[in-house]
């Protein structure tokens, strides 16, 4: 056994493999081996670091590599450092194989690494792509064996990237942080690495931080300032993009990941600055392609494949219940994934903004500070920034206004963005009159008869989409806002509908503004219940519950027609059995299973639909309507009155129970410490106090008001009603839908352009989309004839004569002459032919 | 737990007046601990919402107001943002004022109108003034939830100001639970009970899914125990 053993440790000096394949069986053992190994690859770092180009040849790794295994070793100086780099990437590779059998030696092991990266990186050595590679990859597997934790790996790592002149290893290197950030974060939250990466990323963000603004606009661009403030910026655009991985990925959400982009936002480099407003408007430009094929393994099992499996193998229960299992995951992920795709725009991180005036000031700031220097297109992404900031959060940054009037010409270059920003701004906390001379330059710089109608159009959608969120900015421009109106008899179509538009939302807003003749009808006759409050009116108080007078009133009925005075106070015994009953109901509903409960609750509900009818019938008829509001009012008033009576009885109730406590009810009514007790106001929460709704109230409250929406429509009640039971249908519907995201809350570019006429196109236009059409196809026409022969060509009039038809033949003049010729004409063709045969014999 | 009817919420209501009462703290419990304690002061009744099936940050958080039949927090100190007419009918109820003059002091420094915004729980402006509010004040208040509600000459003030004191506001912030004084101690059993039941059914239906969305409902007074009606 010793021989053996000896003269496989002659081998394993060379063959590090299988040296690495034992110490991994049995360490202890080959602890002299390692040793030795462990002192060269010792031996190799210090030739390093004493000079440092000592490897610098071999930069290009695989030439290197196959020019010292065809030489042979030993020739010349060059191929002898080859040969001492390949050595050291082995060695490199083997002690991080084994270091988890050796920690005691290997302790300076990874540090040694890391700090020799690093300094490389610096340019300090010259390490060569290769080296680099097997360090960056080593430490890597160094962090999956848990030797190095991932906080000291991404420590590494980080720094390493901006610094990495090689693409795979970059991609490599950017990979491995993401990998591994999301590694750590997948089971639960690792908050202690997670603050660790956010400080390093901080820090990358904040380095370039004191430099001047480099702009990206004629000669501010131009010069070495810029390429310098570019290697500045390297780092912080590395951060920035890895974190907007991370947060498309949903690995990051929190406010400090937004603080850092927050503080990106003001980089003096424009890249960097550019990156981080996109974070936050939440459009990716060609990443999004390149990433769903990567999370595609995230949709869960393939269905498929399990189907056709259970066609082949045995049929289990067990089978089955897992092939159910996975329907269910494959549908709730796509519906998860039908969800996210409808809201792109990266809510989430402008809730989550800490200091969201403090940003807005900064952004206008910037972009104002550094008008000249930034191109159009970078300020208006940061124009769009800061009005989404401003229209989430209601900010007021009134400087942002004078400054976007210079930019609202209709010649300016990309206005329609300018004027999505102007409108998205808007909120019905900004000021009227600061928008007061906007909405005059937005209708003298576009709306007159010297530009085209789509400017005009622009120019009334944006004026419309300003006032819809502030109606109170064209107060006192009653003359202004009827000229606009007129706009409504023009002939184009986009401006007919802007106009309407415009009409259409004062009717609804502020009828007041409008001429008599165009309020409509609605408005005239007082019907419309959704007109906007003065300024600073906005947040009055909901006296009740949207609609619950409805319910009440159908309680009442409901009451009336089980035979009961419907004035007579309810038993509540009586109510919370039948409360009781509902809540039961519900329960089982909400055991059964989210999506499923709310339709069964509905249907629940409906069940006693006949009442529902009979209340809608007897609804019709005016009489009984006015007759019975007018016993209500009288109830309710009157209640003071029966309240004493109603008090005794209650109490001789109360006495004849024992431990009434339960069973004691509400009170009928609360004692009146409110000052004005408007009987109106009264009846409106009177139902609210008394008893709690069951989620049976609620759903019927729901449909009592969808009913009654339907009939102010059929009575005629214009526009502004109909959008009314619109959304309460839409409501009733998305309650059933995962999550709905608020659709309306970001202005698009079409919202302004109106629809429009498709132009017709000019000469040059029509040619090239003829020639588009052409491309790639073959040329129009009878392929007969072409395709068979070897040569193609049209087919010869011999073949043509072949395959005529018979009866067209028969008539043919050839033939019918032949059949009419003379007899005489006849003998001399029948001679002229044995002539020539006679001739042709010869 | 799994439902909420009108007679378990008085019930609520009752131990937990018991609680901080003077009679709660003569009476014994069966262990010899008194029932509760009478604070030197006036407890607020709290309720606190938990909610659940609700993400914050996608689903839009809601908002809503409503005006109590009883008011909950008499002491509420109030602010009126005056014009000159309203400034002597401040005066004549004894309601703390400020002037444009005043308010231009601040002159838009930040924490100055964080620490008026702090001072008051809520604010009153003349008609005229609430225009300039955002530019004399800047953000701060509405940023604090505190923008003023807007009173007319005609308006009665102090009818406003009961209004203004009987009034809650149910907001949802970041996290999935809320809560907002909806009554105090000295308060009657009946008055507590209607306001809370108001509030829990307008809560209830500003929520997307109704009582799916409730997690819990808790009433506590300020240093009374919790109690779970929901």
């Amino acid at each position: 056994m010793p021989k053996t053993r000896t003269s496989r440790g002659i081998n394993l000096l060379q063959n590090l493999p299988q040296l690495q394949n034992l110490i991994k069986r049995d360490a202890a053992s080959y602890q002299a081996e390692f040793q030795n190994q462990y002192n060269h690859y010792l031996s190799l770092l210090r030739i390093l670091q004493q000079s440092p180009l000592a490897f610098a040849n071999s930069t290009s790794g695989y030439d290197a590599a196959g020019a010292s295994s065809s030489n042979g070793a030993g020739q010349g100086n060059g191929s002898n450092n080859n040969t001492a780099g390949q050595s050291f990437r082995e060695l490199v590779t083997f002690v991080a194989q084994v270091a988890q059998c050796y920690p005691e030696e290997t302790k300076t092991f990874p540090q040694d690494l890391s700090a020799l990266i690093l300094e490389d990186g610096r340019g300090a050595r010259g390490l060569g792509n290769d080296t680099r590679k097997t360090i960056v990859q080593n430490l890597v597997m160094l962090r999956n064996k848990d030797v190095i934790s991932s906080i000291e790996l991404l420590q590494t790592l980080f720094p390493l990237l901006p610094m990495t002149t090689s693409p795979t290893l970059r991609s490599f290197i950017r990979k491995q942080i993401l990998t591994d950030i999301k590694t750590a974060n997948t089971p639960s939250k690792n908050h202690k690495l997670n603050r660790v990466v956010q400080t390093l990323l901080f820090g990358m963000v904040e380095k370039g931080m004191g430099a001047d603004i480099v702009g990206n606009k004629g000669r501010f661009a131009a010069g070495s300032a810029a390429a310098q403030a570019q290697a500045k910026g390297g780092e912080a655009l590395w951060a920035v993009t890895l974190i907007k991985e991370l947060w498309r990925k949903n690995i990051w959400n929190d406010a400090k990941t937004v603080s850092i982009v927050v503080r990106a936002c003001q980089h003096p480099n424009v890249k960097v600055q550019s990156a981080a407003v996109h974070f936050f408007l939440g459009d990716e430009d060609g990443e999004g392609a390149h990433d769903s094929d990567e999370d595609s393994d995230d949709e869960g099992p393939d269905l498929k494949k399990l189907a056709h499996q259970r066609t082949i193998k045995k049929k289990t229960k067990a089978d089955g219940r897992r092939m159910d299992r996975a329907r269910t995951v494959v549908n709730r992920k796509r519906k998860e994934k039908a969800a996210g795709l409808n809201n792109k725009v990266n809510f989430p991180a402008l809730e989550l903004l800490h200091d969201a005036q403090r940003f807005g000031e900064d952004l206008y700031e910037n972009m104002q500070k550094h008008d000249k220097m930034y191109t159009l297109e970078h300020k208006i992404t940061i124009m769009q920034l800061l009005s989404r900031v401003m229209g989430a959060h209601k900010l007021c940054v009134l400087g942002f206004y004078t400054y976007i009037i210079k930019y609202l010409t209709y010649h300016q270059l990309q206005v329609t963005q300018i004027l999505v920003s102007l409108a998205q701004s808007v909120h019905d906390l900004t000021p009227p009159d600061v928008l007061v001379p906007i909405i005059h330059k937005l209708a003298n710089e576009f709306v007159h008869p010297g530009v085209g109608a789509e400017v005009i159009a622009a120019g009334i959608n944006s004026i419309r989409e300003v006032s819809r969120r502030q109606p109170w900015c064209m107060e006192g421009e009653e003359d202004l806002l009827s000229d606009l109106i007129e706009y409504r008899k023009s002939k184009d179509k986009g401006v007919t509908t802007a106009a309407r538009g415009l009409l259409q939302l004062f009717r609804e807003v502020n009828p007041g503004l409008l001429k008599r003749r165009e309020r409509g009808k609605a408005a005239t006759l007082g019907l419309l219940d959704g007109q906007v409050p003065a300024f600073g009116h906005g947040q009055d108080a909901a006296d009740g519950i949207d609609g619950l007078e409805l319910l009440d009133e159908h309680f009442a009925q409901s009451r009336a027609e089980q035979g009961l005075d419907p004035d007579a106070p309810v038993d509540e015994r009586e109510q919370e059995a039948e409360d009781a009953a509902a809540w039961q109901k519900w329960e089982e509903d909400e055991e059964e299973g989210d999506s499923d409960s709310d339709s069964s609750g509905w249907e629940v509900v409906s069940s006693d639909s006949d009442n529902d009818i009979s209340f809608s019938d007897s609804d019709d008829d005016e009489e009984e309507k006015a007759r019975r509001n007018e016993k209500k009012r009288d109830k309710k008033n009157g209640k003071g009155k029966n309240k004493a009576k109603g008090d005794e009885d209650e109490e001789m109730d109360e006495a004849e129970e024992v431990g009434g406590d339960d069973s004691k009810s509400v009170v009928s009514e609360a004692a009146p410490s409110v000052a004005g007790t408007e009987a109106e106001l009264k009846k409106m929460s009177l139902l609210a106090q008394q008893k709690i709704l069951t989620p049976a109230d609620f759903a019927l409250l729901n449909d009592l008001r969808i009913k009654a929406a339907t009939k102010a429509v059929e009575a005629g009640g214009g526009t502004a009603v109909k959008r009314k039971l619109a959304a309460l249908e839409a409501e009733k519907k998305s309650r059933n839908n995962v999550t709905t995201t608020p659709e309306d809350a970001f202005l698009t570019e079409n919202e302004i352009l109106g629809p429009r006429k498709k132009a017709k196109m000019d000469y040059e236009e029509r040619m090239a989309h003829i020639q588009k059409g052409r491309e790639g196809r073959e040329k129009f026409g009878s392929k007969k004839g072409k395709k068979d022969k070897e040569a193609p060509s049209s087919s010869t009039n011999r073949e043509k004569a072949r395959n005529k038809p018979i009866m067209m033949a028969v008539h043919s003049n050839k033939v019918m002459q032949k059949k009419k010729a003379s007899l005489r004409d006849v003998q001399m063709k029948l001679r002229a032919a044995a002539d020539k045969q006679k001739k042709r014999k010869r | 737990m799994s439902k909420l009817s009108a007679s378990s919420v008085r019930t609520t209501v009752k131990t937990l007046l018991m609680q901080s009462s003077l009679e709660g703290q003569a009476q014994k419990n069966d262990d010899g601990t008194t029932v509760g304690k009478k604070r030197n002061f006036v407890e607020t009744i709290e309720l606190q919402i938990g909610l659940k099936n609700y993400d914050p940050q996608r689903d839009k958080r809601f908002s809503g107001t409503i005006k109590l039949p009883n008011v909950p927090r008499p002491r509420m100190s109030v602010c009126i943002l005056a014009d000159a007419a309203h400034v002597d009918q401040a005066k004549q109820i004894e309601l703390e004022y400020m002037t444009v003059e005043d308010l231009k002091k601040l002159n838009k420094n930040k924490k100055l109108v964080k620490k008026l915004a702090k001072k008051y729980d809520a604010f009153l402006a003349s008609e005229a003034l609430i225009k300039q509010i955002p530019r004399l004040l800047g953000p701060g208040l509405s940023k604090a939830g505190k923008f003023p509600t807007p009173v007319s000459h005609s308006d009665d003030l102090t009818k406003k100001l009961i209004e203004i004191r009987s009034t809650i506001k149910f907001q949802l912030k970041k996290v999935l639970c809320l809560g907002c004084a909806i009554g105090h101690v000295d308060m009657d059993e009946d008055q507590v009970v209607a306001n809370t039941m108001l509030a829990v059914n307008f809560l209830v239906s500003l929520l997307k899914k109704a009582w799916q969305n409730v997690k819990s409902l808790h009433l506590k007074s300020t240093m009374g125990k919790p109690h779970r009606i929901y």
